[in-house]
Order: structure tokens, then C-alpha cells, then sequence
């Protein structure tokens, strides 16, 4: 998504050039250009600046740092070797993994059991960049909550890392290493971004 | 032309013990057991005689490192492994005068104060080892080898070890390893054989045609050997020719003949008329010579050095004007790649990489720099391995590429002449202490200069 | 003695010390895959070159003897000496596998560490991950060890260790030059008794343990010193271990003890120790579980009679797995708590085992790690034994039990040693026992108390040598399971009525007063957690034939 472009307003500036009370209600009205302009386009000019959520909603980043999806291979085992970098990079220390031995000798590692607790990160996509991989990848997801108080109910594993509906409805996110070819069956959304919106 | 060793070699009769004894055979052992062992190896060191398997170190100050120790045995080992490509002298030798050989087994055995001494032939020498034992069964017969050799009261047991065919076995510890049973690991010296040999005793390792020499030097005496070859290369020297000549063969020569005139006159000159482009003069292991650079070469130790290459074992390998020397380059890596035992890290990973890296070349796939990487691989082999087999690898390496290097270069894809290394690789340009390719040669040795400042 | 100079520092070392030995001595790291402290050197990695002044070309440090005024330049200091290690760095990776996210050894391999050495590493790779040379991979060495010969580089360490140390000479290289690779006859299983210890040599990834297979990246685990209980020899071993788990055990070096090895009976031992069956609450005769202070109430009334005074003869059996400290204060309580008493250790023939090899290595026939410390600390009566004992309660001749006990950790406690123990305590009327795990033969003892296991206590052991050597506490005890020294403490405070200080400090400085053999010890040649103390010459050894003159 292109950067939209905003006008930045120098309170102090605005403020400094008038004199007196009007000095005073200047800097306050300066500070509410943008609230005044957005009410006086929704009231006079009948346009809606916000959106009706979660009905309506807004287009998301190709970058956005939404909750992780595990990719798999063509014959859909798992793509992760756990080798653990993320959950050795992780700040919050919100993954836990456990490694198992698999029969393919080209491949040798597999989680048996793979772990983030949504509950505790913080999505700063450090998982991602670390994996030499891409076996971990982010979605677009950002509306992420539990109507319950389970404390697992965020604690996601293998089963919901892969296949949740969620990865589909929004697509693809963070996925820094584009030089590895991705298995696009598996994940939705993966129509080529523009160079820019991968910048 | 003088001839020591190859005197007899023309009559087939001249393996059976009565014919050679007829034309002196033994003789030469009999004076030796006449003096004392001091007094062989000094005549031995007077005569000047240096060690013909590829070093040229003198042979009787190799000899006067024995430092006999009460109580422990000291062993004689012949290398007959000859396993340099394009060196064949050893197997003439062994095939038409073994008595000559076992001759100076027994000469050099007495002189150390050994009573046993090992030949260890290659395996492809089977048939060789079938004439030699011939002629140790032979001479055992007729009293002059076993028990009391000629009634001197001095016993010898000489014994023949085949190889299983590893260019390794000819590097000395290798051979005294794989003599042990062990896999041909050459050892680190120090300690050096002399002291701490085969089964941790005192041994000397001698080649066979420098064993063939002794007995001409102890009937004749030093002086008259001496009297042969140049001042500080006496004798004369056995050259396995191979390749473009008309007619390959050994031919034994005085030290200090001229070598292109060997190829000429006695080897019959370039095949089918063409120009001579290039001479390897000692084996692959030595510098190539451009047919410029062999014009003044004369074949002696020194003059050898002079042009920049070795006498080596006098395995010439001549390249006519139609020769690829990239593709010969390749043969010969190929060869070191495949013979290296492995053992250290330089040239078990080295050699290999060379030759992968002119594999790609001569097949037209080379990469951009890919010359200078074969020169800085040779440089990162030389003198960091255990033995020689690693610094012989890189020797053809080296000046191959010196000496031709627009041959190589027309190889590569013209492409990856432009453009600079890195972008071909698909890095970007490399940062660090061993970075970018300007920085090399500032890192390198300042003594021996940038491994191709010669370019 | 020569005195050498490396890098501008000077040390005088004995004639034919390798130049890599003066350096480690001094402390300047030279890089090495080959060379090893305690195999002979060989000389083939070419890792460890330097500059030798008045040498035209560098050489290895491993090989070279130090002669008299050497003046040697590490690679930190020579570009000759860091261009040459860089060039046989570059060499040993053109092969390499791309594996380290998969490779066990990552985080603790040489060659990662030296890749990243800003002296010597960092170059530029000039080799195409596909133009690499392919070996087996995932190749299964028997129950113990993983070989991947595309790791392999060819430093022979294992070699050398299979043919030298333990002897059993099973790998060997086959092939040549860059096609090198480390097999075993006819690809068999690995019998060697010391196989652990190839993967503890390997340098690099190609033979990792089977056990920590995949178990956890290294750099997650929390490291604790300790001494392996599983026999008398006392081998230094570190415990790695994460979240409470050990993850894995591995040899310390002590060139007076083990030297870098340890055997894979001892490197598995803690298997036992925090395996299935252990006792987890106090407990009493009915079965019912009891709170600590409940248990030591009833303990204290059970072995001392309340208030009204001592029944009779109490029968102390200390453990030769227990550590001096908690020996040292049952002793005490022993001696303030009855007039009447028996003191002892031996379940079998401990004393004459203790240094009883069981092969040429390492391990040794008495499988107690601390059998020397409890014949120290005066448990061992010229006459006793455990069938004494059994003959004597069976007579009446003991009022209460006092057993401290925890299972050998190889191998499995003698039926003969069971069968008396489950006889002593029914002969016993009261009996309190002190065990790690829940064994039948102890079942029914009166009171049962959890007492933490190997691991999961720290104090010292005094190996068959007499070496007193401390071992740290790697995990807590599981459940209410607690160290025998604190148990001990909170007895001995009923009788005191002050409860000991129990900080490993002060207990080994009353324990080097109470045991002449240890005069002259210090808390301090402990506390590096790493050296071992012997006592002083000539008063190591308990007053037996067996264990004078050594």
C-alpha cells in the first residue's frame, strides 16, 4: 500500500505567529485542523471518513505483521526443520518447539510439536526473518481474539499454524525472504506484490 | 654415450644370475664387504651420488644419518613405487638387470648396517616382482644374499612388498606406513625416518636406480663416477620420454646433456613433423617448460633449476603444437585429486577443487576469476601439508596457467572476462579481512610476493 | 627448559612441549580441529599453523616441539600465520554441508567458531552449494552414536580415540583424497563401552550422541559442574540441562581423573537418578502421605522415643552414594542423639572394590561414587556388614533405623544386598528411611522420606583415589523430595534445638576438621567447581593395606 500522503501541522509555529487570546484559541484550532476538516467533510459534504468494522475493512500491507502461518512443502509435510532460531530469536520467548527425527533423509528434522503463544507476542516478525527456510510466515490476520478464558485458547500450534481459515480470508504477510520460492498452493493471496509494496 | 645402468640391460639373458655374474654381477658387493660400512658410505659421499627418485639429496650423507641405537634394528626400504606419471625408469631397470638392483640393495643394506631391507613395488608391478623375487631366490641360492652374503659373515634378508597402487605409497613415510599395514597416511616429521622409521627404527629409503649406481661406484671407485655427469650432478640419469616424441622410451644420459637434443636425436624428435610446444622434464609434479624455455636446458640438478623447474625423476613428457594444455592440465589434476590420500586438509580439499574448478573450464562453463582462483588454491596448498604430494600438485597448476594463460583464457566464456567477480557469483562485493580480490595481495607472504605476481 | 615467546608473551615449558600446548598454556587460542589434549598428536587439519621466526614456511603448532628462544606469532598477530589458517579454514568448508540448522553441533562447532573469528574466518565462499562433494548422511553407529560423513573433517580425532583410549578401534577411514569418509568394519554397530565419547571428540557435526538427538539447541542449555555417581572412580562431567530436564551429561576434563572421557554407563546414569519410581512425599507406615514437619516429628519420635529417652541401640547405615556433607551430619546426630550406636555403610564389600577396575579405562567394580568419604568419616567399623547387622536385629539388638539410601546408578542394587536390607527393616521396630526412589525392598520400612537424588543435591565425593571433589545441583528434586543434608539438619535440630548452618561453605570446613585425612583442605580448591583437592600427601588413605603406598 502506497504511503498516504498527510499534511504535518507545526503547532508551536502556528501558534507563535498570532497574539493574545487569539494566539492561545489559534494553536488549540491548529491542533484540530484535521478534526475540524474530517467533521466539516462528513457533515457538509455527506462523505464517510470512517468504516463500518468489522463489516467493512480496510486493505492491509502485503507487509502487515499478522498472526504466523507454518507453510508446508508440495506434499504438504511441513516446511520447518526446527531449528529453533526463531524461538531463539523470539523476544517475547512466546515459541516453544520440540524436534522429532522424520524418515525422509533429506530433511532428517521435523517439529513434533510447534508453539506461539499469541498471547504474548508482540509481532515484531524477528520469527520470520530468522527463518532460513521460510517455513514461518506472517498473515495478515490482525483481528486476533478468544471469547474464552482458556489460556490456550491463543496458544496456537501446528494444526492452527497451518490451517486456520483465517489464512486465507487474509492472505499472506511479512515474508522478508522473497528469494525462496514458495509452495503458493498452500497459502492464498500470493499474487505477486508490486516491487514497491515489497521495498 | 657412458653407461652405468643400462650397460646389460639390452640382452633379455641378463636377468638369470649366471649371465650377469659372467659380466661382474656382485662384483661390486664383494669390494664392499671388503671395507668396513664407514668406509662404503664414504666412498659413496665421495662419489657424489644423489638420490634419483625426485629430491636429488645426496645419498651417502642420507646414509650418515643413521645413528645405529644397540639392540634395535635398522632397515633398508627400496622404492620401487614409481608412481610419478610419466616416469617408467624403475620398472626398466627392475625388468632387464634386477641383479643390478639387488646389487645395490645389498651395497647400501651393508653400508647402514642393516640385515633386512624391504622393495616395496607398486602392485601394477606384479610381474616385476615375480623377476626380482626370481633373482633374491637366486642369489640366496648361490650364497650371496641370506646368511653370511659371499661368506663375509654379514647377513641380509631381502624381502618384496606389493603395493596396492596409491601414488601416496611413493612418498617415503607413506610407503613405510603402508610397509607397517597401515593406511598410507604420511607422517608429520619431525621425527624424521632416519630416527623414528619403519616399525619406529632407523631407515633409509632409497630409489631403485639410485641403488643401480652403487655397484658401478664401488668397482670403479668414486672418482671414475665422479669423472662422469657435471661437478656438482656426477653420473648419468635415466629419462622415461613419453608423449610427441618418435620414439618414447628410457634412455640414460650424462648429467648435463642437452635435453632438447635428447628429444632430437635419441628420442627421434616431435611426432609426424610437428613444432615442439612444451616439456614437463621431471614428472608432473615439476613446472612445465615452454619448447623456448627447454631450448638451453641441459639435464642436470642445476641447470634444471636455473630454467625454474626440476630434474625430478627424469620423466619427460613431451606436448607437441597440437596439445590442449588445458586439457592436459586437467589429466594431471585430475590425477592429484584422485591420488591424494586425504589425510590433510590442504590437499585432500584442494586438489580436488582445482580440479573441479578446469573441469568446468575446459568444458566451457568457466566463471569470471576462476584462473585466479586456481592460482590462490595452489597457493593455500603450497607448503601447508604434510608432505609433498600437496606442493607437487601445484607445480603444473601454477605454471600451466603462467605459461598459457591465453589458452585458458580462450575458454572461458567471454562474458565472464568483462565482468567482475562478484556480480557473476551473485554476492555482492565482499567486505572482510579476506575480501575483496585486490586484498589478497597485500595478505600474502611479502617474501614470496602475491601468488601471482609473476602475471 | 626452553623458553619460547608466542605473541610477545614468554613462558618457559619442559622440553618437547608442542608449541600448541605452550600457547594454550598461556592462553592464546591457536585454532585446531585435530589436535586434542589427550590423544597423540597427528598433525593433519593444518588449522593450528603460525609464523615460526627464521621458518621460511608456517607450520603446525600441534606438531612442533618449543626449542629455546622460539619466537612464535599466532594468527592473531601474523597475516602470514591468519591468511594460512584462513586458506585451510576455506578448504575444510568447500565440502561442508549447509547444515547447521539441522546439525546438533551447531553453537558449539569449531567450524562455525572459527568461520566467525574476525583473525582468520569471514571470507567470501567461492564454492557453489551444488558443485559439493555427497557422502552418507543419518548413518546409525549403533544405539549411541549418529555419523553424517558429509560433516566429517577428517581430524581422526574419533579414530585415534577408538584405537588409542578405549581401544576398540571400530572407525576408520576409507577412500581418498576429498572423498574421504569415516565408516565402520562392514558398517557395524558401534560395541565400544566408551562410544559416547566419539561424539564428545568430533569437532564438528558428523558424530553426534543418539541420546541428545534433536533434544534442544545448545545454546539453550544451562550448564552445572558435577562428579558422575556411577562408580568409585568419580569422573568429571558437566550436566546440561533445560528447564529443569538434563538434556544431556558429558565429560569435564581432569587429566588426574578421567582425562576428557567419561563411560556411557555414567554418561547415561542420570536416566535412574530422575527416572520413573521416585518417592515423591513422605510416608508413612499406613501409606498415608505426610507434611514434612509431621514426617520429622514423627522420625524424631521414632528414632529418639519422644522425650522419654533412648529405647536402645540405634543402627546409623549411612550410603556410600550420599555426599560427605550429609554423611558428616548423620554422623553427628548419630553421636548427640544416642549413647547406644552403630555406625556403618557397607551394603556388600564396598571397601574392598573401591578401586577394583572394571576394564582398563575408567570404570571401576564399586559402583558408589563416594565409598572412600564414608570409610573417611569413620562409617566402617572393622567389624560390620550388612549381614552382621541383619543377624543382630534379628536378635533384638537394635531399637531403631536410621538408613540413608540411594539405588546404584548402573547397574542394579545385589539381590543378596536387597534381600538383607528388607530383612534389617522388618527386624527393626522402627525404622526411618531416607530414599531417593520407591523401592519393594524398602516398603516396609516405618517411615519413608524423599531425599533428592544425584543432580539435584550438591556437596562433595571423595573418589577411590581420595580425591574429594564437589558436585554442583543441577535440577530440584521432584515433588517434596529434599537434600539429605537439609532432612538431617531439621533431626539434629530436635535435638540441638538450633538447627545447623547448612551452606556447603561451612559444611566442608567442619568436614576438613572432623576428618584428619582432609586436614588442610579448603572450601576455595573447591569452589571452582572444577578442580579437584587431594588431601594433603600421605594422609589420603584409610588405614588399610588395600589403600597405602599409592
Amino acid at each position: 500500500m502506497a504511503r498516504k500522503d498527510s499534511r504535518v501541522v507545526d503547532v508551536r509555529a502556528a501558534a507563535d505567529a498570532k497574539g493574545g487570546v487569539l494566539r492561545d484559541a489559534a494553536g488549540t484550532l491548529a491542533g484540530m485542523e484535521v478534526t475540524l476538516r474530517n467533521m466539516v467533510r462528513a457533515t457538509v459534504g455527506r462523505e464517510h471518513v470512517t468504516i463500518q468494522y468489522p463489516e467493512q475493512r480496510k486493505p492491509y500491507s502485503r507487509r502487515f505483521r499478522g498472526v504466523h502461518v507454518l507453510t508446508r512443502r508440495a506434499d504438504g509435510t511441513l516446511k520447518c526443520t526446527a531449528c529453533y532460531l526463531c524461538e531463539t530469536v523470539c523476544p517475547a520467548q512466546c515459541i516453544s518447539i520440540d524436534a522429532q527425527e522424520v524418515e525422509d533423509p533429506g530433511i532428517e528434522k521435523a517439529p513434533s510439536r510447534y508453539e506461539i503463544d499469541l498471547t504474548r507476542c508482540i509481532f515484531c516478525g524477528f520469527c520470520v526473518e530468522a527463518c532460513p527456510e521460510e517455513a514461518l510466515i506472517m498473515s495478515r490476520e490482525y483481528d486476533l481474539v478468544s471469547d474464552s478464558r482458556d489460556p490456550q485458547a491463543l496458544r496456537y500450534g501446528i494444526e492452527r499454524l497451518t490451517q486456520r481459515p483465517e489464512i486465507a480470508a487474509y492472505g499472506a504477510g511479512f515474508r522478508p525472504h522473497m528469494e525462496y520460492p514458495l509452495v503458493e498452493s498452500q497459502i492464498p493471496g500470493q499474487e505477486e506484490p508490486s516491487p514497491e509494496e515489497t521495498r | 654415450m657412458p653407461a652405468i645402468l643400462t650397460r646389460h640391460t639390452d640382452d633379455p639373458e641378463q636377468t638369470e644370475l649366471d649371465v650377469a655374474q659372467r659380466r661382474g654381477a656382485y662384483d661390486g658387493l664383494r669390494e664392499a664387504l671388503s671395507r668396513s660400512p664407514d668406509e662404503v658410505i664414504a666412498e659413496v659421499e665421495a662419489s657424489g651420488l644423489r638420490g634419483r627418485g625426485g629430491a636429488g639429496f645426496p645419498t651417502g650423507r642420507k646414509w650418515s644419518f643413521i645413528r645405529p641405537v644397540p639392540g634395535q634394528p635398522v632397515y633398508l626400504l627400496c622404492n620401487a613405487d614409481e608412481s610419478e606419471p610419466g616416469t617408467f625408469k624403475d620398472h626398466y631397470l627392475l625388468r632387464r638387470d634386477p641383479h643390478l638392483v639387488l646389487e645395490g640393495i645389498a651395497i647400501a643394506a651393508y653400508a647402514i648396517r642393516a640385515h633386512t631391507a624391504y622393495i616395496y613395488m607398486r602392485g601394477e608391478y606384479a610381474s616385476l616382482a615375480e623377476i626380482m623375487a626370481k633373482a633374491i631366490r637366486e642369489a640366496q641360492g648361490a650364497g650371496i644374499l641370506g646368511e653370511s652374503c659371499l661368506g663375509s659373515g654379514y647377513d641380509l634378508r631381502v624381502s618384496i612388498q606389493l603395493g596396492a597402487g596409491a601414488y601416496i605409497c611413493g612418498e617415503e613415510t607413506g610407503l613405510i606406513q603402508s610397509l607397517e599395514g597401515k593406511r598410507a597416511y604420511p607422517r608429520v616429521r619431525p621425527p624424521f625416518p632416519a630416527v623414528h622409521g619403519f616399525l619406529d627404527s632407523p631407515t633409509v629409503i632409497n630409489n631403485v636406480e639410485t641403488l643401480a649406481n652403487l655397484p658401478f661406484i664401488m668397482t670403479e671407485g668414486a672418482a671414475r663416477f665422479a669423472a662422469l655427469g657435471t661437478d656438482r650432478s656426477p653420473g648419468t640419469k635415466l629419462i622415461s620420454i613419453s608423449g610427441a616424441v618418435a620414439r618414447p622410451g628410457v634412455y640414460e644420459v650424462e648429467m648435463g646433456y642437452p635435453l632438447l637434443e635428447l628429444l632430437r636425436h635419441e628420442a627421434g624428435g616431435v611426432r609426424l613433423g610437428r613444432r615442439l610446444k612444451a616439456v614437463i622434464p621431471g614428472g608432473t609434479s615439476v613446472p612445465v617448460l615452454t619448447a623456448e624455455e627447454a631450448a638451453p636446458v641441459m639435464i642436470d640438478y642445476e641447470s634444471m633449476q636455473a630454467a625454474g623447474t626440476l630434474l625430478g625423476s627424469g620423466g619427460t613428457i613431451v606436448f607437441d603444437e597440437g596439445t590442449s594444455m588445458p586439457e592436459a592440465l586437467l589429466r594431471i589434476a585430475e590425477f592429484y585429486a584422485h591420488e591424494s590420500c586425504g589425510e590433510c586438509t590442504p590437499c585432500r580439499e584442494g586438489t580436488g577443487w582445482m580440479a573441479w574448478v578446469l573441469r568446468r573450464l575446459v568444458q566451457g562453463e568457466g566463471r569470471p576469476g576462476d584462473l585466479d582462483l586456481l592460482l590462490r588454491v595452489g597457493h593455500n596448498i603450497e607448503g601447508r601439508t604434510i608432505c609433498g604430494l600437496g606442493d607437487a600438485s601445484v607445480q603444473p597448476v601454477r605454471s600451466f596457467i603462467q605459461k598459457f594463460r591465453e589458452e585458458f583464457e580462450a575458454l572461458l566464456p567471454r562474458e565472464a572476462l568483462a565482468a567482475p567477480a562478484w556480480q557473476m557469483h551473485g554476492h555482492g562485493p565482499r567486505t572482510g579481512r579476506f575480501g575483496p580480490p585486490g586484498e589478497e595481495a597485500a595478505l600474502s607472504d611479502p617474501v614470496e610476493g602475491p601468488p601471482n605476481a609473476a602475471l | 627448559m626452553p623458553l619460547v615467546t608466542i605473541d610477545g608473551r614468554q613462558i618457559e615449558v619442559e622440553q618437547g612441549t608442542s608449541v600448541i600446548q605452550a600457547a594454550d598454556r598461556l592462553g592464546v587460542e591457536i585454532p585446531r580441529f585435530c589436535y586434542h589434549p589427550d590423544l597423540r598428536p597427528e598433525g593433519n587439519c593444518r588449522m593450528c599453523l603460525v609464523e615460526v621466526d627464521g621458518y621460511a614456511r608456517p607450520v603446525v603448532a600441534c606438531a612442533t616441539p618449543v626449542a629455546d628462544g622460539m619466537v612464535v606469532h599466532s594468527p592473531h598477530e601474523s597475516a602470514t600465520a591468519s591468511q594460512a589458517v584462513n586458506g585451510v579454514l576455506e578448504f575444510l568448508l568447500v565440502n561442508h554441508p549447509l547444515d547447521c540448522p539441522i546439525c546438533d553441533q551447531a553453537g558449539e562447532c569449531s567450524l562455525q567458531d572459527f568461520y566467525m573469528h574476525p583473525d582468520y574466518g569471514l571470507h567470501e565462499s567461492h564454492v557453489d552449494p551444488a558443485e559439493k562433494v555427497h557422502k552418507h548422511k543419518r548413518v546409525d553407529l549403533g544405539p549411541r552414536i549418529v555419523l553424517d560423513a558429509e560433516r566429517c573433517v577428517m581430524c581422526s580425532r574419533c579414530v585415534r580415540f577408538s584405537a588409542e583410549v578405549s581401544g576398540y578401534a571400530e572407525v576408520q577411514f576409507v577412500r581418498r583424497g576429498n572423498r574421504v569418509e569415516l565408516v565402520t568394519f562392514e558398517d557395524r554397530a558401534l560395541e565400544d563401552p566408551y562410544a559416547g565419547n566419539l561424539a564428545d571428540v568430533c569437532p564438528v557435526g558428523a558424530l553426534t550422541s543418539r541420546d541428545f538427538r534433536f533434544k534442544r539447541r545448545v545454546w539453550h542449555l544451562e550448564s552445572t559442574d558435577a562428579i558422575c555417581a556411577g562408580c568409585s572412580t568419580g569422573c568429571n562431567v558437566r550436566i546440561d540441562h533445560f528447564k529443569g530436564k538434563i538434556e544431556r551429561v558429558v565429560p569435564r576434563r581432569n587429566p588426574s581423573v578421567n582425562r576428557s572421557w567419561i563411560c556411557d554407563e555414567g554418561r547415561l546414569s542420570h536416566e535412574k537418578a530422575q527416572g520413573q519410581d521416585r518417592l515423591l512425599h513422605p510416608r508413612g507406615a499406613d501409606g498415608g502421605e505426610l507434611s514434612w514437619s509431621e514426617a520429622i516429628a514423627r522420625a524424631d519420635a521414632l528414632l529418639r522415643g519422644g522425650r522419654a529417652g533412648v529405647p536402645g541401640r540405634a543402627l546409623l547405615l549411612g550410603s556410600a552414594s550420599a555426599t560427605n556433607e550429609s554423611l558428616l551430619l548423620l554422623r553427628r546426630f548419630g553421636e548427640l542423639a544416642f549413647t547406644q550406636r552403630t555406625m556403618d555403610f557397607r551394603l556388600g564389600n564396598e571397601p574392598e572394590l573401591v578401586d577394583a577396575r572394571e576394564d582398563h579405562l575408567l570404570r571401576r567394580r564399586d559402583k558408589h561414587p563416594n565409598t572412600m568419604g564414608a570409610i573417611h568419616l569413620g562409617f566402617a567399623a572393622q567389624e560390620g556388614g550388612l549381614p552382621l547387622h541383619v543377624r543382630a536385629a534379628e536378635h533384638d539388638a537394635y531399637a531403631a533405623l536410621l538408613l540413608v539410601y540411594h539405588p546404584p546408578l548402573v547397574g542394579d542394587e545385589s539381590p543378596e544386598a536387597a534381600g538383607a536390607l528388607e530383612r534389617l527393616i522388618r527386624a527393626v521396630p522402627a525404622s526411618v528411611v531416607l530414599t531417593s526412589h520407591r523401592l519393594p525392598f524398602l516398603e516396609a520400612a516405618t517411615l519413608l522420606l524423599p531425599v533428592a537424588a544425584w543432580a539435584e543435591e550438591e556437596g562433595t565425593y571423595t573418589n577411590y583415589q581420595g580425591a574429594v571433589q564437589f558436585t554442583g545441583q543441577a535440577l530440584r528434586a521432584p515433588g517434596a523430595a529434599r537434600s539429605a543434608v537439609a532432612i538431617l539438619a531439621d533431626l539434629l535440630e530436635r535435638v540441638t534445638l538450633r538447627r545447623p548452618d547448612t551452606s556447603p561453605k561451612t559444611l566442608f570446613v567442619e568436614l576438613a576438621q572432623a576428618v584428619p585425612a582432609y586436614q588442610g583442605l579448603s572450601f576455595a580448591t573447591l569452589s571452582s567447581r572444577s578442580a579437584i583437592a587431594y588431601p594433603p600427601e600421605g594422609r589420603m588413605h584409610y588405614g588399610q593395606e588395600g589403600f597405602a603406598g599409592r
